[in-house]
């Protein structure tokens, strides 16, 4: 009979597992509440350290981002993000003066408002393909094609290419204002894509880049945000206009030495000119997400509540089942197994529900993260790696294993006194 | 103004995150008592440490002196926050060492804060594009007033710089928070620093 040896306890497992499996019914259910608990868990941790990566990845090369006074983080969520709006537009002759500032590198001016379908279109100048970095200061990449030089060119992220399924040389319309807002057409006036940006995991895949001056040109003929009546410059034409851009929405600033960025960010917000605003993209970021934390140890309170909710289910499951067990527990030391063994047999059955049900929690994570991820991209922005565990998710994982195991010893508890009493003959 | 419209996921964020905007510390004009702005810019070789803060935090009074004892209160400010060595410790491997402090506050007059011992030059290098220029001292008008410091720092070792201890706090009781910026090798971060905890890393 099992004793505490080697083999011993191995015969204990599987003695165990046999005895659980007569039950199967009742812990499988069990084993699927605590999975539905720690995909919970697990899951708001993931949204949380991965929504975090992925929004400092977005900027990682970019010194300053400037735009017109408003709220550091309104600023940065509109500008890198393309979240919300912009309240006001800054000068193009602000742009240009900071441009020329001595300890500036490079400046990519953006134009926000259009909109292609559902994509926001962006409008910059070559600089952003040359100077704007993500990640590991990796450059935007082409898929296929070269970054616009006519008027009419349009470079697209890899999410638009996919979707739409243009190619290199198709035409496309852009619409002014956001999609259902109305949809007044450039029809007037169509881009042609002249390239396809490689999939980066940011905004910049669901976004269609055009020159400063292609926004220009759409709008020449436009007043007050409608069509001008009786008013047509044909595109043929709107060379021969003006199309310096006259208002930008923001602008991404790259310094030549990072010990300047301060006394710069000063310069910028104490513009005279109009009143700007520039912020150190990571120090927003990191506001930003002690005020989100907040929010985030919330969720992360709730989802440890269920875990709470599904361990004492568990406990309470295997303790009622404890009374119809008696007789088992009495055959077991009628053949000779200790009121130790029992405890052990009902502690090791706990903790394999507690095992079955955190892998089969895992399991179910990676495959709705494989559903959701593209929608979270396309709604927040958010890319999700599928099916990979932070040290902190796997942290949590173990801690309630450990948890698991802890609360499975009130029932081993429980029997251990009940075949004490109970000896070979339970009274039922 | 053009718009974009948002998805109502995106607008359930923005008003997450709108929802609990705070007032920022560091943002031009905020005048907190107890609080002041730190910003370390570390580039190469050189960490340039500027601090923004109210008077009252290092004085416990925001004008120019009425007596001896408030000019002595100034010149002892001005020696403690000369002496930067002390203020800001940095990993001892990295060897780094103070090379110039600059203070600065419209209310108080130069020769009451004179420049550290041994460094000549300012660190200030405010010298920009002509657009570009201080804001114009609202001191009189509202009886507040800050100061700026400025220090500069040259490293021997500086890939063996890993942070500073901000001894800010022991030297100045007044001072109950930090807001920290931090331009650094591995990028920017921003936190907050309080008389318990005094750490920075990077």
């Amino acid at each position: 009979m099992p004793k505490c040896g080697g083999s011993g306890l191995k015969s204990l497992f599987s003695l165990a597992f046999a005895s659980a499996w007569n039950r199967r019914a009742t812990l499988g259910l069990m084993a699927v509440s605590i999975a539905l608990s720690v995909m919970l868990l697990l899951g708001v941790e993931q949204l949380r350290t991965q929504a975090r990566e992925s929004f400092s990845q977005s900027i990682s090369g970019t010194d300053l981002v400037v735009g017109a006074r408003t709220s550091p983080i309104q600023l940065m969520l509109y500008a890198v993000f393309r979240l919300g709006d912009a309240t006001h537009n800054i000068r193009w002759a602000s742009f240009q003066a900071m441009a020329a500032h001595p300890a500036v590198a490079w400046a990519v001016p953006i134009s926000l408002g259009d909109s292609h379908r559902d994509f926001a279109v962006i409008g910059t100048t070559s600089a952003y393909f040359k100077y704007f970095r993500y990640g590991d200061r990796r450059l935007l990449a082409f898929a296929a094609g070269k970054p616009f030089t006519d008027i009419f060119d349009a470079v697209i992220g890899a999410d638009v290419a996919a979707q739409l399924g243009y190619q290199v040389g198709d035409s496309i319309v852009l619409n002014h204002g956001a999609k259902g807002l109305g949809l007044t057409e450039h029809a007037d006036k169509p881009f042609k894509v002249s390239g396809i940006l490689k999939r980066t995991g940011l905004p910049v895949d669901r976004s269609v880049h055009v020159s400063l001056e292609g926004i220009e040109a759409i709008h020449l003929d436009w007043q007050g945000g409608a069509p001008m009546p009786g008013v047509s410059i044909p595109a043929e034409y709107v060379r021969k206009f003006d199309l310096a851009p006259k208002e930008i929405t923001a602008a991404l600033i790259g310094l030549k030495s990072r010990a300047g960025v301060f006394q710069m960010q000063r310069f910028i917000n104490q513009y005279k000119g109009e009143p700007l605003l520039a912020v150190l993209p990571g120090v927003a970021l990191d506001e930003l997400w002690s005020i989100v934390g907040i929010v985030e140890k919330s969720l992360l309170a709730i989802s440890a509540l269920v875990v709470a909710v599904g361990l004492s289910g568990l406990v309470a499951v295997v303790l009622a089942g404890l009374g119809e067990r008696r007789r088992e527990l009495a055959i077991l030391r009628s053949v000779g197994a200790g009121p130790r063994v029992v405890f052990l047999l009902l502690a090791i059955e706990g903790l394999m529900v507690v095992v079955a049900g955190a892998l089969l929690g895992v399991l179910g994570l990676a495959v709705l993260s494989l559903f959701a991820a593209p929608v979270l991209e396309a709604r927040l922005g958010i890319s999700l790696a599928v099916g990979m565990l932070s040290a902190e998710a796997w942290q949590l994982l173990l801690l309630v294993m450990a948890i698991g195991f802890l609360v499975s010893l009130v029932p081993g508890y429980r029997a251990y006194r009940l075949s004490l009493s109970d000896g070979l003959t339970p009274r039922l | 103004m053009r718009r974009i419209q948002r998805f109502p996921g995106q607008a359930m964020l923005i008003a997450i995150i709108v929802s609990g905007l705070p007032v920022w510390a560091h943002e031009p004009g905020a005048h907190v008592h107890g609080r002041a702005a730190l910003e370390i810019a570390i580039d190469g070789a050189v960490a340039q440490v500027n601090l923004n803060s109210p008077l009252d935090n290092l004085l416990g009074f925001e004008h120019a002196p009425r007596n001896e004892k408030e000019r002595q209160a100034i010149k002892a400010m001005a020696s403690k926050l000369n002496e930067a060595s002390s203020l800001f410790v940095f990993t001892p491997a990295a060897q780094c060492r103070l090379e110039s402090a600059d203070l600065n506050s419209p209310v108080l007059s130069a020769d009451l804060l004179p420049p550290a011992s041994g460094s000549g030059k300012s660190a200030d290098k405010n010298s920009g594009a002509s657009e570009f220029s201080p804001p114009a001292s609202s001191a009189a008008v509202d009886a507040h007033a800050e100061l700026d410091a400025t220090w500069q720092f040259q490293c021997a070792k500086p890939q063996a710089l890993q942070g500073v201890d901000v001894q800010l706090f022991r030297m100045f009781p007044g001072l109950r928070r930090l807001d920290v910026a931090i331009a650094g090798p591995k990028g920017q971060s921003s936190t907050k620093l309080s008389p318990e905890s005094t750490r920075l890393k990077w």
